[in-house]
C-alpha cells in the first residue's frame, strides 16, 4: 500500500514537471469563486441575455450582454460587467454598463441603481436574480429614486417623449445636449 | 452451511436533526443546501473542513437554515440589518431545537448589537473609542 502511494506521488510529481497538470495548492480557490461556480451551473439564461465567462480576466468578472426583446430599450445591444469581490455573497457584486445609455436609473458613467445590488442585497441571491433584476431596469424603467435626473423627468412628464429619447440615443444621437452610444 | 465471518466493515451516516424535516426527503438524495453558500446543511461551509460540530447548522425562528458561518458573516454587515436572508424578518434561533443549543452565545452578540442606522450620528464618536481602545 505505502508503495503504491509512494509511486503515485512519483507519478504525479512528473507530471507536474512535464506542466500536464498545475501543483496543488498554488490557487486555493476562495468562497467566492465557489459559489460563482454554483451560481453559474445553476443558471437558466433567457434567450435576450449571455454571459461572457471566456473574456474574463480573473475568475471574479464576468460579462453579461443584454438585448431586450421588448419595452423602450427592445434591440439595444446592453454590455454589463459584474465583479465579484472576495465577499461575494455576503456583499453584492459590482455591476456597471459599459456603454453611456439614457436611462433614469443608469447614470453617464454606467452605475446602476438597483435596489438588490444595493440596500436590498441579500447573501441568498445569485447571478441569475442580478440578470432578472437587470432585465427589470430595461422593461421598466423607474422614474423615482433616479441616477440620470434628465431621463427620469422626461419619464414622468411624458413617456412618449422619453421613447423618442431612447431611440435617438439607441442610434448614437444626441439628447439633452448629450451625446450616447450607438448600440443598435 | 457454515459462514464465516472474516471481516467487518461498519458504516454509518449522519445528518442535521432538523425538526419537520422528512426523512423521505433525505433518503431520495434531496438534500438541502444553505441559501448562502449553496452547499448542503450536511457539509461545510467554505472556510471549514469537517462537517459536523465543527460547522453547525442553526435552525432561525423562522424555519430558515444556514451554517452558522454563512449567517454570522451576513448578520456582522450593516446590510444584514439583523434580517434573515431569506424572509427579511428579524432573525433569531428557534428555541426548543437541540442543534441550535451551543450556538446561541454565538449569534448573540450579533443580534443585540444596535442597528448602524441608530449610531450614524454617534459615528465619530464611536471611531474615535475604538482609536482610544487601541491605546
Amino acid at each position: 500500500m505505502l508503495k503504491l502511494r509512494q509511486l503515485q506521488k512519483q507519478k504525479q510529481e512528473q507530471a507536474r514537471q512535464n506542466g500536464t497538470i498545475p501543483a496543488p495548492g498554488n490557487a486555493p480557490v476562495s468562497a467566492c469563486q465557489l459559489r460563482l461556480r454554483k451560481d453559474l451551473a445553476s443558471l437558466d439564461i433567457p434567450p435576450c441575455v449571455s454571459i461572457d465567462v471566456s473574456e474574463c480576466e480573473s475568475n471574479s468578472r464576468l460579462y453579461i450582454n443584454i438585448t431586450p426583446d421588448e419595452g423602450y430599450y427592445k434591440c439595444g445591444h446592453f454590455k454589463f460587467c459584474a465583479t465579484f469581490k472576495d465577499t461575494y455573497p455576503i456583499e453584492p457584486p459590482k455591476v456597471t454598463l459599459l456603454s453611456k445609455i439614457f436611462h433614469p436609473n443608469i447614470d453617464l458613467q454606467g452605475n446602476v441603481c438597483l435596489n438588490i445590488l444595493r440596500e436590498d442585497w441579500s447573501p441568498v441571491l445569485d447571478v441569475q436574480s442580478i440578470l432578472i433584476g437587470l432585465l427589470m431596469l430595461f422593461l421598466e424603467p423607474n422614474a423615482t429614486d433616479p441616477l440620470n435626473k434628465v431621463a427620469a423627468d422626461v419619464l414622468a412628464a411624458n413617456p412618449h417623449q422619453f421613447r423618442r429619447d431612447v431611440a435617438t440615443s439607441l442610434r448614437g444621437g444626441q439628447v439633452n445636449g448629450q451625446w450616447y452610444d450607438r448600440v443598435i | 452451511m457454515q459462514l464465516e465471518f472474516k471481516k467487518v466493515y461498519p458504516v454509518f451516516s449522519w445528518s442535521w436533526d432538523i425538526p419537520g424535516d422528512d426523512d423521505a426527503d433525505r433518503e431520495i438524495g434531496d438534500e438541502d443546501l444553505c441559501g448562502i453558500c449553496r452547499v448542503s446543511y450536511n457539509g461545510t461551509c467554505p472556510g471549514c473542513k469537517y462537517p459536523g460540530d465543527n460547522c453547525p447548522l442553526v435552525i432561525g425562528e423562522c424555519n430558515h437554515n444556514f451554517h452558522v458561518h454563512c449567517i454570522q458573516q451576513w448578520l456582522a454587515t450593516p446590510t444584514a440589518k439583523g434580517l434573515c436572508p431569506m424572509c427579511r424578518q428579524q432573525f433569531s434561533l428557534k428555541r426548543g431545537v437541540a442543534i441550535n443549543e451551543g450556538q446561541v452565545e454565538k449569534l448573540a452578540n450579533l443580534l443585540l448589537q444596535p442597528r448602524p442606522a441608530a449610531l450614524a450620528a454617534d459615528d465619530q464618536d464611536m471611531m474615535m473609542d475604538q482609536e482610544f481602545a487601541v491605546r
